[in-house]
């Protein structure tokens, strides 16, 4: 015989059970992503990236923070903001910005307004102008470092002009 | 087969190891203390001990990581063996306007070949003032590790020393005439011997 109160309730049990799954994965899934959050400056900033196949010459600017895992050289002027080189980065340029980490690769001057780190997989080759600069053990890096507290931004084209002419 | 070193190397030089108390760059250390930027050049590898003990004491520094380099320099068997070499110390520490008051040599002169030292002296003496202080340290055992070792700086009287090797070379050891006689231009101003048999000196400018 069938019961249509007997066929509601095992529709019910079952759509419950289904919910159930769904809203335990969908926690899991929530708490990974703090989790990454959390362990990534990456992702808990939301950084624009650069990825390992693109290859950029010239001179880099924005106003929001960068990560690098490709390759680029010339200029790079974040202003303000988080420059990170990640672990494929390689990088042949003077660099500027507010906080510089490097898990990569690095030639030429780093100009890190508030902080420059160097991770344990980081090779800097070049002088570093900041404030604070650390380095965890098995980096290497090969350079000068003034910690004075000018130095830090990029001068400007005008700025640079002017010196020219100074010294013509 | 060489003898064993009573007591081991590993007693004096590793992690757990008590670090050595370096006098002599203790009072060079004091005598920075009025010194609003003290410039250091390295030839040493980048070590974060040392890294924060520089921070602290707000230090204008320059990590040259030549040491390996100088030790595989060997004497050229070209036309121009003394330009070679010359170069080539040249490309290792690299010329900069910078005149440094303290350079660490740490333990590379026990290893660089003696007619290599008077090169690399002269080429030192393009970072020197006629204060400038050479900070390094000698062993006095004919016995020493076979590479050259690690230091950190952990506090102005206080630096960790680890060996790199277990094995050990037999070697002459550098006396302070041998150091004189390659750094005409400097002299052996102070040395201080420790239990392990490690000197640490230090040279001025004449």
């Amino acid at each position: 015989m069938f019961d249509i109160n007997e066929m509601k309730k095992n529709v019910s049990d079952k759509f419950n059970k289904v919910t159930d799954t769904n809203s335990e994965q969908a926690q899991k899934h929530q708490i990974q992503k703090q989790e990454t959050a959390i362990k990534s400056p990456v992702a808990s900033t939301q950084l624009a990236s650069i990825g390992p196949s693109i290859h950029f010459k010239g001179e880099l600017t924005g106003e929001e923070g960068l990560i690098i895992d490709g390759k680029v050289e010339g200029t790079i002027d974040l202003k303000g903001n988080q420059l990170i080189i990640g672990n494929n980065g390689e990088i042949k340029a003077d660099v500027y910005a507010q906080t510089i980490i490097v898990n990569g690769s690095l030639t030429g001057e780093l100009h890190g307004k508030e902080k420059v780190h160097i991770s344990k997989t980081g090779k800097v080759n070049g002088n570093i102008f900041s404030p604070r600069v650390s380095l965890e053990d098995g980096a290497k890096f090969k350079g000068s470092i003034d910690m004075s507290e000018t130095k830090h931004e990029k001068p400007s084209d005008k700025h640079i002009q002017d010196n020219q002419l100074k010294r013509a | 087969m060489l003898p064993k070193i009573q007591p081991a190397l590993s007693d004096f030089y590793s992690d757990n190891a008590a670090p050595l108390t370096a006098r002599i760059f203790s009072s060079i250390w004091k005598n920075f203390e009025s010194k609003s930027k003290p410039r250091i050049l390295d030839l040493g590898e980048a070590q974060p001990d040392s890294f924060n003990f520089y921070s602290e004491h707000a230090c204008y520094l320059t990590i040259s990581d030549c040491i390996q380099q100088l030790i595989n320099l060997r004497w050229p068997k070209g036309d121009n063996p003394n330009q070679e070499l010359t170069e080539k110390i040249e490309a290792s520490i690299p010329f900069s306007n910078t005149r440094y008051d303290l350079i660490l040599v740490w333990d590379s002169f026990n290893y660089i070949d003696p007619k290599i030292l008077p090169f690399l002296h002269n080429h030192l003496l393009n970072f020197c003032t006629n204060k400038t202080i050479i900070h390094g340290f000698s062993y006095t055992s004919e016995y020493y590790p076979k590479e050259t070792g690690i230091f950190k700086i952990l506090d102005s009287d206080k630096i960790q020393h680890q060996v790199t090797s277990a094995d050990i070379i037999r070697h002459s050891p550098l006396t302070p005439h041998a150091i004189n006689k390659v750094m005409p231009n400097f002299k052996y101003a102070r040395s201080v011997l420790m239990r392990s048999g490690l000197q640490e000196f230090m040279l001025t400018t004449k």
